[in-house]
């Protein structure tokens, strides 16, 4: 055994070795982000929309006529009606066509598969359709598939509210192109709700044939790329509709890929095996700005999707504005932002993101932990550990977010308990006030303020309510959906902005900045805010 | 020595508990020639010293975010820097110990007296029973471990109790083979016979007889089985289903430092190091105590 | 010999059944209401109630397993919670990747374990030994998601040479299962080490040495054969880390299979496809296990002579994995 001895060295020596190897390897000679957070406001003045365009000699890996890009999340299903992730969207947005459509720069309402829109009375919409528009599997699309289209649209979880309005049993189709919607009662946000790409025609007779199954893994529409194959977990492949109506498609095929790690997405995109990716971190937007990465193109948007700080009904202490005060004054929103997201987000200075129609910025709470301390003894929670939330969150970046969150409230003598957990666990811990405070964040899609704010909408017993107790705000809520002069609403929906500011019922969090990496071969490619594409017009 | 003989002045009827004091104490004198089990001895020994002590040894908390000192690479305030919200490495490694010894040695005190006592037990009284009881645990054997503390993880919610359960659940199985296997092999001896002739209860025969002459397969497996742990619960909380912040633990700061490896190397190469330096220590400790145990191993 | 085959498969089909109702019993104790999941917890509560008598989850346990068991004997796995596909569909679209880099990792591990271990019992206590016996140890000691991340910063993103994600190419195979190998070619090292070792020391080698024997022949044509039978144990038992392995190393490479479904379903409480997700790597388990036994009978001839005589005592003895591990 007097051997041994020679194991034990080498074995910590080559350990040590090993590990320096390993790391130096992972090193490049990049400085780390190790920037102390500068004194310049990011908020509402930051950097939004940009282009970065790097040269190089990047050598194309990817085959000609085929756009690769990839998303970090994979839809569930394909059927427009019923999708809730962005790359649901825009594959959608590709075989499926809107009625109507919002133009995203000016916010005017066109018809696409409409031929004319118009209400004939506040409760009467008349939609007449283009003739001879195909489903890709040759049948007519008719009024009837509009009508269609509105029913699953009334049925699905993330849109039923808005279209709940419709008075389905008056609403009729008195000929093949024309259909004509009754309300029920006046919504004025509903024509952006039906631009919205969740609004995209469906076929009722394929759908009766197949079921909401084969629909959602192989749909049909009228647009003018055509599911080819969708590997579960991987990639769809979408094929060229060569009998479009329209506009034909440019590229022959169109991949979306599905890359949940950001890393990973990042370092596929600069290995070759796609032509785009969609969503960098914040170190990669850096990377990318400082011309690290040859031969791309980099498109940053102020994004439509935000995250605010909700406090949850039933929960006593929170009923109190000081606390809520408190709350808020208690972290350093802006390092935070910066921490978690660099410069991939920005600090909301409103609960509506800037994007949105009818966005005011109210302003952001102060990190003031002193005054915090004073209204919480003010309330009567001087006491360190008096006060005790809790929040539910999902593994992920969120949970980031509420750690830090967690180490300012512990300065001002506030315990935050943080419940990781699966997405149905953390809604139900929200409807049944569990989860006390909590982060909560939405796209908004349709640029309609009343999609921002409408996860604190349903306040019923068993929604998510938040604005319980808070009469004169429910009514502006009220107001708002069915004011129809823009200058009117406009007014309403500032109200309730500075109503959330000053109340202190929300807490904006963050904008994200919405980002895209793209091969400089690639043309055509537009990037928006909301990170639904239209690839049809893109060439690769 | 004169220890030894006090000892056994003391307890002169219990010839057994004399001859496993002797025992151990030929195993600790093998154990200490095999220098290399004696390192891992001594690192593990230092990594449960600092769980132990982690609020002296360290001058930070282990949630003290300073997000003005983000990524420090090692300088002599912070050894090993700090991590994306300004945390000293060192400390949450430290605190992270004490996170993955405590729930891995949990974990492995669930499997070893669940697994232990259903496998002495059964495999003492045989037949029937011991059929089914065995049958049992092939079922829980034939589902992969760390797919069956997933589940059960997933199932129960995070934390640090429920990821031990998870992993103390999964590992029943092995440790109720390892004892059946030497329970099988000292059921028939001398001594059992001559305690049942006497009329010892089974039961009582099973805990004074069977089970502390099956202890040293099972320290070698439970030895073995906390590094095994310790590597499931980074697994765990890589995955998203570990302990709860802020508590630190070795798997999640690998698993939240995921994004940063490229611009900062500290932020994974630590704790990936710390797991490693860890499992190492208890591998060579749980083969040298199985060599010093077995020396028939041994050239 | 057939008796026993058939005598095993039947036990493995019980064990199925065993691992059916542990799973879902585990997936029934969960505190969340699984109507929570289905439709939303800000559903009505009509429509969750509707819901519930729909799928039978207002029924008592017993029957609810009951209704499962009836379903999965009719080859059905249910449909997703989540996204309301057929789950054993979505898993037979998946296990292929699966059980492809499974089987690469324990073949690699096959194929670098047991040369390893050869040459470290043959050259005991050579500095070929140590190396062996360090790499075997490091190997065993290291979190198979962080060589994951390292493998692909130094070969992917460093050198260029290999893709970093998904496996649309054979290319892609190669990392992964490097990364969920290193620790069966560890286990399989020590054990080949072990084994070797203990072989040698037979009094039948010291025979063979003494009649004047090359030593190579007497290492490939006694020692070796002898040697190995613990380690097709070994190399059986494997696949139970490496399917378990897989499902971390997926989500790494962002490969399409068994595991990311699994860690999918999980984000989502989607516990039929988390139930058959499970269901599957068993069955994989026991099957190679089924195997492993089968040619354990048929290559260990003291099993072989005891099951022509009683052919009572089932496969091999227990506990001499865990003993043999060293």
């Amino acid at each position: 055994m007097k051997k041994t001895r020679k194991p034990a060295t080498l074995v910590l020596s080559m350990l040590l070795l090993l590990s320096m190897l390993l790391s130096a390897c992972g090193g490049p000679a990049a400085p780390g982000p190790s920037q102390p957070v500068d004194d310049s406001t990011p908020g509402s003045q930051a950097p939004m929309d940009t282009t970065t365009a790097v040269g190089g000699d990047f050598v194309r890996k990817t085959g000609e006529g085929t756009f690769t890009i990839a998303y970090d999340e994979e839809p569930a299903t394909l059927e427009p009606t019923q999708i809730k992730l962005i790359a649901g969207w825009t594959i959608s947005n590709m075989v499926f066509d809107n009625i109507i459509a919002m133009d995203p720069e000016t916010g005017e309402i066109y018809g696409v598969l409409a031929e004319s829109f118009e209400y004939t009375d506040p409760y009467t919409l008349e939609i007449k359709m283009k003739d001879n528009i195909c489903f890709s599997n040759g049948t007519k699309a008719t009024s009837d598939d509009m009508l269609f289209t509105l029913e699953r649209l009334s049925v699905s979880s993330r849109f039923a509210s808005n279209y709940a309005c419709i008075d389905f049993d008056n609403t009729t189709c008195p000929d093949d192109l024309t259909l004509v919607i009754k309300f029920k009662e006046l919504y004025a946000p509903f024509l952006s709700y039906l631009a919205h790409p969740a609004a995209a025609l469906e076929s009722r007779a394929y759908f009766e044939e197949v079921g909401e199954d084969g629909y959602s893994r192989n749909p049909i529409g009228t647009g003018a790329y055509t599911v080819e194959s969708w590997d579960a977990g991987e990639r769809v492949t979408l094929k060229r509709n060569d009998n479009y109506w329209g506009e034909k498609g440019t590229c022959e095929t169109i991949i979306i890929r599905f890359i949940l790690e950001s890393t990973t997405r990042m370092i596929e995109y600069e290995t070759g095996g796609v032509d785009a990716i969609y969503n960098l971190s914040g170190t990669d937007i850096d990377r990318m700005a400082a011309g690290e990465i040859s031969n791309s193109v980099l498109y940053t948007k102020q994004g439509e999707n935000i995250s605010v700080l909700e406090m949850y009904k039933g929960f006593e202490p929170l009923q109190n504005k000081d606390v809520r005060l408190a709350l808020a004054h208690a972290v350093d929103w802006e390092a935070l932002v910066d921490t978690v997201y660099g410069s991939s987000a920005v600090l909301a200075d409103s609960i509506v993101p800037p994007d949105c129609l009818y966005y005011k910025s109210t302003g952001v709470y102060d990190y003031d932990p002193g005054l915090s301390r004073e209204l919480l003894a003010g309330a009567g929670y001087g006491e360190p550990g008096s006060l005790q939330l809790k929040t539910y969150v999902y593994a992920g970046t969120e949970e980031e977010v509420c750690e830090i969150i967690q180490a300012f409230l512990k300065d001002v003598g506030v315990t935050m308990d943080i419940e990781i957990v699966d997405i149905p666990t953390m809604i139900g811990a929200q409807v049944s006030g569990e989860c006390t405070f909590g982060l909560s964040n939405s796209t908004t899609t349709s640029r309609d303020p009343d999609q921002a704010i409408s996860s604190s909408r349903q306040t019923s017993d068993y929604g998510i309510a938040v604005i319980n107790g808070f009469d004169d705000l429910q009514a502006l809520y009220d107001a708002g959906a069915v004011e129809e002069d823009p200058e009117a609403r406009r007014e309403i929906y500032e109200q309730i902005q500075q109503y959330y500011f000053d109340e202190c019922v929300r807490i904006p969090v963050r904008v994200m900045i919405v980002s895209y990496a793209v091969r400089d071969y690639v043309e055509g490619f537009q990037p928006t805010s909301s990170g639904i594409l239209t690839l049809a017009g893109v060439n690769s | 020595m004169l220890k030894e003989k006090l000892k056994r002045k003391a307890n002169p009827a219990k010839e057994l508990d004399f001859r496993s004091q002797s025992q151990i104490k030929d195993v600790w004198m093998r154990l200490r020639k095999n220098k290399l089990a004696m390192a891992g001895l001594i690192i593990v020994a230092l990594i449960v010293l600092a769980a132990l002590f982690a609020g002296v040894i360290t001058p930070y908390d282990f949630d003290k975010q300073d997000l003005r000192a983000r990524f420090t690479y090692p300088c002599l305030e912070h050894l090993l820097g700090t991590d994306n919200m300004g945390r000293d490495i060192l400390t949450r490694i430290i605190y992270g110990a004490r996170t993955s010894l405590l729930v891995s040695l949990v974990a492995v005190a669930i499997g070893l007296i669940i697994g232990g006592a259903l496998g002495a037990t059964v495999t003492f009284y045989g037949g029937k029973l011991e059929e089914t009881v065995m049958r049992c645990l092939d079922v829980l054997m034939s589902i992969p471990p760390l797919i069956l503390a997933v589940a059960i993880s997933a199932s129960l919610g995070v934390g640090k109790f429920n990821c031990a359960v998870a992993i103390g659940v999964s590992s029943i199985p092995s440790f109720a083979r390892i004892i059946r296997a030497s329970v099988l092999s000292i059921k028939d001896q001398e001594y059992i016979e001559a305690a049942t002739a006497c009329g010892v209860s089974k039961i009582k025969t099973i805990f004074t007889h069977v089970i502390p002459n099956s202890l040293a397969p099972i320290m070698v497996q439970g030895t073995l089985k906390i590094g095994d742990a310790i590597m499931m619960i980074s697994s765990l909380s890589f995955i998203g289903l570990g302990v709860q912040p802020p508590t630190p633990e070795w798997g999640s700061m690998l698993a939240f430092g995921r994004d940063y490896i490229r611009e900062f190397w500290p932020i994974v190469t630590f704790p990936g190091a710390a797991i490693m330096i860890t499992l190492i220590a208890f591998n060579v400790l749980g083969d040298g105590l199985r060599d010093a145990m077995d020396p028939r191993l041994k050239q | 010999m057939a008796k026993y085959v058939i005598k095993r498969f039947l036990m493995m089909i019980l064990v199925l059944f065993g691992v059916l109702f542990v799973v879902f019993s585990i997936n029934y104790i969960s505190p969340v209401d699984p109507v929570d999941v289905i439709v939303g917890a800000d559903a009505a509560p009509e429509i969750k109630e509707m819901k519930r008598q729909e799928l039978g989850l207002d029924q008592p346990y017993w029957a609810q397993l009951g209704n499962y068991i009836k379903q999965v004997l009719t080859g059905s796995l249910g449909t997703s919670w989540n996204t309301k596909t057929d789950v054993m569909n979505d898993i037979l679209t998946r296990f292929p990747t699966t059980l492809k880099m499974s089987i690469m990792a324990i073949a690699l591990a096959t194929a670098v374990g047991i040369p390893l271990g050869i040459i470290s019992a043959v050259k005991q206590n050579s500095l070929l030994d140590y190396i062996c016996t360090f790499l075997a140890l490091i190997g065993a000691s290291m979190p198979s998601f962080w060589l994951g991340l390292m493998l692909i910063i130094g070969f992917s993103l460093n050198l260029g040479w290999l893709p970093a994600t998904g496996v649309a190419t054979w290319q892609g195979y190669i990392l992964p299962v490097i990364a969920i190998g290193i620790y069966p070619i560890a286990t399989i090292t020590r054990t080949t080490r072990a084994s070797m070792l203990e072989v040698i020391r037979q009094d039948y080698i010291r025979t063979a040495r003494a009649k004047g024997m090359m030593e190579k022949k007497i290492i490939t044509k006694h020692a070796l054969k002898n040697a190995l039978i613990p380690v097709i144990t070994i190399v059986g038992m494997q696949l139970g880390f490496v399917l378990g392995g897989v499902m971390v190393i997926e989500a790494v490479f962002n490969i399409s299979g068994v595991g990311s479904l699994l860690k999918m379903a999980i984000g989502a409480k989607d516990n039929p496809t988390i139930t058959g997700c499970v269901l599957f790597s068993s069955f994989a388990m026991c099957t190679v296990n089924l195997l492993v036994d089968i040619l354990y009978a048929f290559i260990d001839p003291r099993i072989k002579a005891q099951y022509a005589k009683s052919g009572k005592k089932r496969g091999k003895p227990a506990g001499q994995g865990g003993q043999l591990h060293a």
